[in-house]
């Protein structure tokens, strides 16, 4: 085989640990979808586009939530299967958006079109460590090249997930910073004006444009590189840890 | 019975930032001298002097300021809105610099760059630092419960002068640990700079100390009036003879040791003094720590984990410098 050793174990082992991690993470994800529906009913309504309290709720898939009609466009759903998922019965209430004074109210669109990002990708990853056991037991797992591209086109999903539930729980807890308590709007710095912060966010635009591409670049050479052992350049002298550590560089000029 | 545990919050937060100070200090320092190096070897061995532990002196700026955060809310609300700039400035040019210490060997191309990122974010970082200093000594312009000025009356002409008496003094520092763990040549020339951030020190010490008192005449009346001057007058002595101690040792060769030790206590004694001058206030004018802290019950469950973490914090830290411990050398390099 042409890979350099390690490159296969880690084939080996990753499934393994996402066997474990992803499941976890599904049931922790349902876990923490009670406690929403318990303590912050609001965002869980706007999560699911949900605009009518109602039993025997079906799961929306896919809609285009209207805030101003307070309705949904194009709705693809499943009977009853959201009070199943959100309540574990079949008969559980879901709450819905009208229960909420407007002005209590999240922004809908986001966390619904974020929340089905994260969870799609949750399924994607469920789906691709059941294909790793199908491959795994008839001796596939190296040969199967369309699996090795899906894994490939799936390495940000983890990092795009975490983003997608970020901005899930943060819209969704809109308009509070503290649930039922401080509107975010009374929690603002008084002193700080738009221009502050527009200064501001323009200096964190600055510095990780410069730096993403930088860390992007670099990453995308160790990739290429390979983990081989023509990697580890002869002239500069390390000790220690492989591959991590701060390095003599020799001189370049005079 | 509720036990009034605000000293002891008082002193935990002030240690761990004095702590902080002197660590990130002397590693900031290091940082700002490298930007002077005369060439490629002389880099590599200052930036490996600082590599294995810089990232564990930042601990205490956390601790420091989620401590602020959590034990005396109001003096967070008011301080932090106040040196947003020189906060959001360094924490962006801290940003460089630890960036610098990974990429600069796996994007050796771009070396220069790197290193540029390095001193000058490291210079940019202490700068910033000095500002939230000098504007922190000044005192704020508060409405009722929160900061009512604007986001750029931190800089003055008396918070520019911090900045520049923190960058000379961050330089002393480092200049001390450079003379503490490398030999030769090297060692020279961190002697050499350090002589010059002392004569900065010298003169920054003394504008301040002149300053300070003139114009708040709360401080003046703290340290000059009698019998204040009498217990306080050992600060101002001991500080003189720090400073002639720093000095001669910078300029023999018999001792290693001395020069980080003298700018260790230059900073004590200043840090002693500044806390001096603004006793019992918080944010001063305006709070003590008392008026400006969490209630009881939310200092003692906080305490409560803080003392199970400080010593953990304290071992690791001891164990990486006992790891690092002696010279560096210029064939290895731990991160």
């Amino acid at each position: 085989m042409a890979y350099p050793q390690r490159v296969p174990n880690l084939l080996e082992e990753a499934p393994w640990l996402l066997t474990f991690l992803v499941p976890l993470q599904i049931f922790l994800g349902d876990l923490h979808g009670l406690n929403t529906l318990k303590y912050q009913p609001a965002k869980l309504a706007a999560i699911e586009a949900h605009w009518n309290p109602q039993a025997n709720a079906p799961l929306t898939l896919f809609a285009i939530p209207d805030e101003k009609a307070q309705t949904n466009h194009a709705e693809i759903s499943v009977p009853e299967l959201g009070s199943l998922i959100l309540t574990h019965s079949r008969k559980g209430v879901v709450p819905g958006l009208k229960q909420f004074p407007v002005n209590q109210r999240p922004p809908v669109a986001i966390p619904f079109f974020a929340f089905r990002i994260m969870v799609g990708l949750g399924l994607l990853m469920f789906a691709l460590v059941i294909v790793s056991w199908w491959l795994r037991l008839r001796n596939r797992l190296y040969d199967a090249r369309w699996f090795l591209i899906a894994c490939e086109i799936l390495a940000p999903a983890g990092f795009i997930a975490v983003l997608a539930g970020w901005t899930t729980t943060e819209v969704g807890r809109q308009p509070w910073t503290v649930y039922g308590l401080l509107r975010t709007a009374d929690s603002v710095s008084p002193s700080l004006t738009t221009f502050d912060v527009a200064l501001s966010l323009l200096g964190y635009m600055i510095v990780y444009l410069i730096m993403f591409p930088a860390g992007a670049l670099l990453m995308a050479r160790v990739v290429k590189e390979g983990m081989g052992e023509s990697a580890v350049e002869e002239d500069r002298i390390e000790g220690g840890r492989p591959k991590a550590p701060v390095v003599a560089i020799p001189e370049i000029k005079p | 019975m509720i036990l009034d545990i605000v000293p002891l919050w008082t002193a935990i937060l002030g240690i761990g930032v004095f702590l902080y100070v002197l660590l990130d200090g002397f590693d900031l320092g290091v940082g700002i001298l490298y930007g002077l190096a005369p060439h490629t070897p002389a880099r590599n061995l200052i930036m490996n002097s600082i590599a294995p532990i810089w990232d564990g002196n930042e601990t205490w700026l956390v601790l420091g300021s989620v401590g602020l955060l959590a034990a005396f809310p109001l003096a967070f609300a008011i301080i932090l809105p106040a040196v947003y700039f020189p906060v959001l400035v360094m924490l962006l040019a801290l940003v460089f610099r630890g960036v610098a210490f990974e990429f600069r060997y796996k994007d050796a191309e771009h070396v220069t760059f790197w290193d540029r990122a390095f001193s000058y974010g490291s210079g940019v970082a202490t700068f910033a630092q000095g500002i939230v200093l000098g504007a922190f000594i000044q005192g704020f312009q508060v409405d009722g419960r929160h900061f009512s000025g604007s986001s750029f009356d931190c800089f003055t002409p008396f918070s520019l002068l911090t900045g520049v008496a923190l960058v000379f003094g961050y330089a002393l520092l480092g200049a001390g640990w450079l003379i503490l763990k490398t030999e030769g040549d090297l060692q020279q020339w961190a002697r050499r700079h350090g002589q010059w951030a002392f004569a900065g020190v010298a003169v920054a010490i003394a504008l301040v100390s002149i300053w300070t008192p003139l114009m708040d005449r709360d401080i003046a009346q703290r340290w000059f009036s009698w019998p204040n001057i009498a217990f306080l007058s050992p600060v101002p002595i001991i500080a003189l003879i720090l400073a002639l101690w720093e000095w001669r040792t910078l300029r023999s060769d018999k001792t290693e040791v001395s020069p980080f030790i003298a700018a260790v206590g230059l900073f004590t004694v200043s840090y002693l003094g500044i806390a001096i001058s603004l006793w019992p206030m918080i944010v001063p004018h305006r709070f003590t720590l008392w008026q400006a802290a969490s209630s009881p019950d939310t200092q003692i469950f906080l305490l409560v984990g803080t003392l199970f973490l400080l010593p953990v914090i304290l071992m690791y830290t001891g164990w990486s410098y006992w790891v690092f411990r002696g010279k560096v050398r210029a064939d290895i390099g731990y991160h």
